[in-house]
């Protein structure tokens, strides 16, 4: 599976890839520091799933994905699964991370079981 | 208003239950470690500590009404959190590993503090976290007043102990 993950912490980078292969998922990962470099990094059908923090210096989460989906419809291809992760579980924010395109919402701390059970939902309903 | 809002909390003893509950509800999942809450942490701080994440939560409404949540402690209690979140322990509180796991430990802290000065009627929105080392921490220990704080000892070899806390900017 190819992955990108995005997030100003490396520390959570790491976290991520550890629960993927926790979760059982063999990761092909790419890592990106911000919304700028992920941007670069992006492209439609090059990514099975973006696991992306929400906020960032720079370009943040909610930013980066409107322009993937962007990118997305420009190329008329299909929608990469994103998750993003916060540490703002607001209505208000899951209405904002829903209009920008954003899959499914975690809120922090996101552990291995509970990104298992995400993706476990979210890759079954789109095989 | 709003300062007149923390003011209550800290009087009625909400504000140190609620930085209490954030807590624990963030450190013990990240880190997978139990943790408990021990006692208050006086402000401010007696003994200032040698570093501290803190990040800015801004009134969403628009008011000039800002906190400052926060984490912080002595080396061995960031160095022991920072060994269980990354695999490594770090050298210095300038480490880079060290300053990364604090900052992104206080994040999560200042959102579950957020859901629940949004029950008291705080509507605030989380800046970015920023880690304060050396001499720097002792001015910024020193200005955190208006708020509420415990300690919060962590189940690790030593029973390493963190400061945790909230409190209102002065206008």
């Amino acid at each position: 599976m190819r992955v990108l993950i995005v997030d100003d912490s490396k520390m959570m980078r790491v976290m991520h890839v550890r629960s993927l292969r926790q979760a059982g998922y063999e990761a092909h990962v790419t890592e990106a520091g911000n919304g700028e470099e992920a941007l670069a990094a992006f492209a439609p059908g090059a990514f099975d799933l973006v696991i992306v923090d929400w906020n960032m210096p720079g370009m943040d989460g909610l930013e980066f994905v409107r322009a993937a989906r962007e990118r997305e419809r420009e190329a008329g291809t299909g929608r990469t699964p994103i998750v993003m992760i916060t540490s703002q579980s607001t209505d208000e924010q899951m209405l904002r991370a829903k209009d920008a395109g954003v899959d499914t919402l975690l809120t922090k701390p996101v552990t291995a079981d509970a990104l298992a059970v995400t993706l476990e939902l979210l890759l079954t309903s789109r095989a | 208003m709003r300062n007149a809002v923390v003011e209550a909390l800290v009087t009625s003893g909400q504000l140190r239950t609620f930085v209490g509950e954030a807590a624990v509800l963030s450190i013990e999942p990240l880190c997978g470690i139990p943790v408990e809450v021990i006692g208050e942490a006086p402000l401010p701080w007696a003994n200032p500590p040698v570093g501290i994440a803190l990040v800015s939560l801004a009134d969403a409404a628009g008011s000039e009404f800002q906190g400052v949540a926060w984490v912080g402690g002595e080396f061995a209690a960031l160095a022991a959190v920072t060994e269980v979140l990354v695999g490594e322990r770090p050298s210095s509180e300038d480490d880079e590993l060290l300053q990364d796991a604090i900052r992104e430990l206080t994040n999560i802290v200042a959102g579950r503090m957020q859901e629940r000065l949004h029950s008291a009627g705080l509507r605030l929105s989380l800046g970015l976290p920023v880690f304060v080392g050396g001499a720097r921490s002792l001015n910024v220990g020193a200005s955190l007043v208006n708020g509420a704080a415990v300690l919060v000892q962590l189940g690790l070899p030593g029973e390493p102990v963190l400061a945790v806390g909230f409190a209102a900017k002065e206008a």
